[in-house]
């Protein structure tokens, strides 16, 4: 209407002629005079000059101290995770073997038997086995965000990742995702900037995730006995470098918008009540079960039936799987892996730490065997191409319903192609130029 | 704001921004008047403390908002 | 059994989602604010034979427009109107935490103030009236450590009694040149039916000279006969 119009410019007008400031900068100043009358009677003392923020903070975001500050805290989240989860996850896992052979002694149809100890067993059997995992990961993680040092860690990051095209904050997600990518992915929620947000979530399957340890170990002791340590650790940085190339090459050249600027608060430190990181603890460790577990257990259903149809295969290599793996054979010609290795990538597709069990399964040794036996199939660089293939391709579907949850189709789709080209190429170039260093 | 060094003292004067940026820090507390406390100002974001709270703002943003030292 | 519609609204990190769990306790239910990845919680707590239904709305500095949380915020108590809107206020933090509850207050939303994390503001050196407090703003303040469960009870039973009383909204009054000019804005958007009974005119009436977007283009699907 014409006359509101008119009336509000004249309200607007006078306002600014007798504050001597626009009216949405007005409102909000007045706003604070009326706080500050309210408050002037009812906060009898204020706090203190240095408080023990003041103080924390001083160290924390040095210059020369915050960095390695972040890595020991890391450090030992991670050691925490997985030392103290370890007697837990092996008991889970006899657990599971037992009740798998259990199943195998009553019951007499071998396929159902199959069915029910492979399949649902097995599944729920590798959900659970990286549970306790998880839950200890988000206790420690609650007690960073709760006691408040999270948010220094975003900040002093900050710098960095913006060269990247990443927001400070999205050095959590990455950091989660050494655990586990599926949480690491989840936690992107909470970046402020759509693009910082969906560069996070799409380079975060880079990061090795503890699913990918069980291979780099098997195949780096098989071929690299003297140096695996490195080798596992080059892996691991090769997906840092990658994560970060790719974030920095999409965010300049696919998106667009400009980045985000860094407003944030950093709240006073504080003690994390016991009960409160629990229920953290809790509530983020259910949605994680129930989200990545039903994915999950659908996969390895799937991957059973796979396996063991049609009706009445004797191996792996006459089932659909085996039929799968030899159509995706010459895909992996220049690499010199057969359709046995090519099998055990469709295996990772649906969870990670699947795959040793997956190729002993397929070359149908057990695991202590299956070293002797990979070591006549392969040559160590096309073991350490297989190593870098891992890493990158496809988000396992846990990861991939995730993005999917937090990003829509579009995004997930693109992040499962863009990472199987750039594993293949990756591959492809660690053959080509491996084969010229040797020769 | 973003060329006063650590640990000092200023009150805001104006913020040289789009409106819904001037809005955003205004409601925050960086009205005309208010004093705000350099907290730290090295390489990078810089810390302030305004209101009893502290914030980190980016250089770029820190740099828009005009202030008198104290 | 009587219901009592509750909103929790507060700024982010203010211990929300702990007072929001001790209240409910398993009786909640997680899911999306409609169209959006926002997570919506919801629950209930039963207290002195009522049924409380406590809605826990996004962490907000402030409800303007500048992100989905606040609109979802603002949205849900203009159009829900929640019998109740309990905003918790971190007492290490008053005065930026006040901002908020003075637009709730703008908004006429029948407010009671928890004020949360006590304990850290003493540690602090912050020695606060929570009395004073309440004279001060006019509105209920009740004092909590959302962490060690103190106060929670009191609160649901100022939740009651504001209720049962029949509170009137809150209201906060600005300088009476601003208060002359926002009563100039209201009477002409009285004038339009459509308007008067949809909105709380005189929070409209404060968004527009604000130059609120939101509000500017909802006005203007009403007048086009939205």
């Amino acid at each position: 209407m014409e006359e509101l119009r008119k009336v509000l410019n004249e309200a607007k007008n006078r306002l600014i002629e007798s504050f001597g400031l626009e009216p949405d900068v007005l409102l909000p100043d007045i706003r604070y005079r009326v706080i500050e009358e309210i408050v002037s009677t009812s906060i009898i003392r204020e706090k203190v000059e240095l408080t023990l923020t003041d103080v924390i903070d001083d160290a924390i975001l040095n210059k020369y101290l915050g960095i390695p500050v972040f890595l020991s805290l890391a450090w030992m989240m991670f050691q925490f995770t997985f030392s103290v989860a370890a007697p837990i996850v092996d008991a889970v896992d006899m657990f599971f073997s037992w009740i798998g052979e259990i199943i195998g002694e009553y019951i007499s149809n071998s396929f159902l038997a199959s069915f029910l100890a492979d399949g649902i067993v097995g599944g729920l059997g590798t959900i659970l086995v990286f549970v306790p995992n998880i839950f200890f990961l988000f206790l420690a993680l609650s007690a960073l965000e709760d006691s408040g040092y999270l948010a220094r860690v975003a900040f002093i990051f900050d710098r960095l990742m913006r060269k990247f095209r990443l927001s400070g904050r999205s050095i959590i997600p990455h950091l989660i995702g050494f655990g586990c990518n599926v949480p690491g992915v989840m936690a992107t929620r909470t970046i402020a900037g759509e693009n910082e947000r969906i560069l996070t979530a799409i380079t975060n399957p880079l990061i090795s995730c503890s699913a990918r340890l069980p291979v780099y170990v098997l195949f780096a002791g098989v071929f690299f006995p003297d140096n695996s340590p490195t080798i596992i650790f080059s892996l691991y940085m090769l997906g840092i470098v990658l994560a970060f190339l790719i974030s920095f090459v999409v965010g300049r050249f696919f998106l667009k918008g400009k980045p985000s600027p860094l407003i944030m608060e950093l709240p006073e430190y504080s003690m994390p009540e016991t009960r409160t990181l629990l229920m953290h603890m809790w509530e983020r460790g259910i949605m994680f079960v129930k989200k990545a577990g039903t994915v999950i257990l659908a996969g390895v259903i799937a991957i059973w039936a796979l396996s063991n149809l049609p009706l009445g295969v004797k191996s792996v290599e006459e089932s659909y799987l085996g039929i799968l793996g030899h159509i995706m054979e010459p895909l992996f010609k220049p690499f010199g892996w057969d359709w046995r290795i090519a099998v055990s990538i469709v295996f990772g597709f649906v969870a990670k730490e699947i795959v040793v069990g997956a190729l002993g399964m397929i070359y149908g040794v057990e695991e202590e065997a299956l070293e002797h036996v990979i070591s006549q199939t392969m040559t160590p660089l096309s073991a350490y191409a297989f190593m870098t293939f891992v890493l990158i391709y496809v988000p396992c579907v846990a990861t991939l319903a995730a993005i999917k949850g937090e990003l829509g189709w579009k995004w997930a789709i693109f992040s499962a192609i863009y990472e199987v080209i750039l594993a293949y190429l990756v591959a492809l170039m660690i053959m080509v130029i491996g084969g010229v260093m040797l020769s | 704001m973003s060329m006063l060094p650590s640990g000092s003292r200023c009150v805001v004067r104006g913020i040289v921004a789009g409106r819904g940026l001037i809005k955003r820090l205004v409601e925050l507390g960086l009205e005309p008047g208010s004093t705000v406390k350099v907290v730290r100002n090295e390489r990078g974001p810089l810390l302030i403390e305004i209101k009893g709270s502290r914030l980190a703002l980016s250089r770029g943003i820190a740099s828009k908002v005009l202030v008198e030292v104290s | 059994m009587k219901r009592i519609r509750v909103a929790l609204a507060g700024n982010p990190n203010v211990g929300k989602s702990v007072i929001f769990n001790a209240l409910t306790g398993g009786r909640q239910h997680v899911g999306n604010w409609p169209g959006k990845t926002i997570e919506k919680k919801e629950g209930i707590c039963y207290h002195r034979g009522y049924e409380l239904y406590i809605v826990d709305l996004p962490g907000i500095y402030s409800l303007t427009t500048f992100s989905p949380e606040e609109l979802i915020a603002r949205d849900y108590i203009l159009n829900e109107k929640p019998d109740v809107v309990v905003n918790i206020v971190d007492a290490s933090n008053l005065r930026r935490n006040l901002y908020l509850s003075i637009q709730l207050m703008e908004l006429g939303a029948r407010l009671i103030i928890a004020l949360n994390k006590s304990d850290l503001a003493e540690s602090l050196g912050y020695e606060i009236d929570e009395k004073r407090l309440e004279k001060n703003l006019g509105v209920p303040v009740v004092p909590t450590v959302a962490t060690r469960k103190i106060g929670l009870q009191e609160l649901c039973d100022k939740i009651v009694e504001v209720v049962e009383r029949g509170a009137p909204p809150s209201s906060i009054t600005y300088p009476e040149i601003v208060e002359a000019e926002i009563e100039r804005i209201r009477k002409v958007l009285e004038k339009d039916p459509m308007i008067r009974e949809s909105y709380n005119t005189r929070w409209l009436a404060i968004k527009l000279l604000e130059g609120d977007e939101e509000a500017e283009r909802r006005i203007l699907a009403k007048l086009k006969g939205g």
